[in-house]
């Protein structure tokens, strides 16, 4: 799948869209809205709110669209609006009640699905899960979609040792979560050894 | 697996996570979008308005309760004999009808809550690309969220 960040607009379908033709306005929603749940999806996991997020972001995008002037690619900008949207959720009391009650009840935060079948990564997808909002949040802006420290600070509006202590917490979390099956594995092995 | 997993490792393997993602498509099309937006909007004055009245039943009922509470202070009660009686009545002062209607509110929810996540549980199995999965999910959210609000009134009239 197409990254957010990559899709490009050419300037006729979007004057087009900036118009209000319905048609490529249509055409913006088809080409943006997959990849856009799936960033959310990422950052947000409780998929139901991912999809109110996808929708807040998409209709922001529409009422905003006059306001793109190009200089970014079009997907950067979309991006830009999502993560905005998340982390207003992640702020709401709501949210966060709704977090820990999920939390409390072990429902309704399903790993993201993937296509690979390999354990590695399914692993990883689960430690993921497991990671707070906002640490998830800087952990994948910063590795996946290479934003900087002053770019995550920025929009979280923290100052940048924030971003850099929640990176950390972050990885040493991940770290700890997928060396522990490897751990125990070898403390078993090891037993099983003494035993004979 | 590896035990130690350097930085580098770490983010290789996010950005692989990443690119194996499954396309995955919102439950809604362009003109559901907008329908959709129509529908939370109704949905949240709703539940505003619902909430407004919540707090106003509160209010009153604890501005009725503490009146109560006032009109039966046992120095105003005549009768020797039942003093002990409306001491303990008043030492037990607390406002019960909003008690119990708050206990009553969060049991029906998390009644609600569990039948849902059981439906849904059915519906991930059978159906899981179906709106079916969506529709519950969504329902769910909300009744979390009403859940929250229920909790929230009850912290809050606790400590009032």
């Amino acid at each position: 799948m197409q990254k957010l960040a990559d899709i490009t607009v050419s300037s006729e379908e979007l004057a087009a869209a900036q118009a209000g033709d319905a048609v490529a306005r249509r055409a913006l929603f088809d080409k943006i809205a997959s990849p856009t749940l799936a960033i959310i999806r990422r950052l947000v996991r409780h998929s139901a709110t991912a999809e109110d997020l996808t929708q807040d972001t998409l209709i922001a995008m529409y009422e905003h669209l006059g306001d793109f002037r190009g200089e970014a690619p079009f997907g950067i900008w979309v991006r830009s609006i999502a993560v905005s949207r998340c982390l207003m959720a992640f702020r709401s009391p709501w949210h966060r009640a709704r977090v820990a009650l999920d939390g409390w009840l072990e429902s309704g935060l399903a790993p993201v699905e993937s296509d690979a079948r390999s354990s590695d990564l399914i692993d990883l997808d689960r430690a993921l899960t497991k990671l707070s909002p906002i640490t998830r949040t800087v952990v994948w802006l910063y590795d996946v979609e290479g934003w900087t420290h002053e770019e995550i600070a920025k929009s979280f509006d923290r100052t940048v040792s924030f971003s850099k202590s929640q990176l950390a917490r972050g990885h040493a979390r991940l770290r700890n979560d997928l060396a522990a099956p490897a751990t125990l594995a070898v403390a078993a092995l090891g037993s099983e050894l003494d035993g004979h | 697996m590896d035990i130690e997993m350097t930085q580098q490792d770490l983010a290789a393997r996010l950005k692989r996570l990443d690119a194996s993602a499954q396309p995955m498509s919102p439950s809604f099309g362009y003109d559901a979008m907008f329908a959709r937006r129509e529908q939370r909007e109704t949905a949240a004055r709703r539940r505003t308005h619902a909430a407004s009245a919540t707090a106003t039943m509160l209010v009153v009922a604890l501005v009725g309760a503490s009146i109560w509470r006032i009109d039966a202070r046992p120095d105003e009660v005549a009768p020797t004999a039942t003093v002990g009686a409306a001491n303990a009545s008043v030492s037990n002062g607390e406002p019960r009808l909003v008690r119990a209607d708050t206990y009553l509110a969060v049991a029906a929810l998390e009644d609600h809550i569990a039948s849902v996540d059981d439906a849904l549980s059915v519906a991930r199995a059978y159906a899981p690309r179906g709106g079916e999965v969506a529709r519950l999910e969504h329902m769910r959210a909300e009744l979390m969220d009403s859940y929250a609000q229920v909790r929230y009134a009850q912290m809050v009239s606790a400590n009032f």
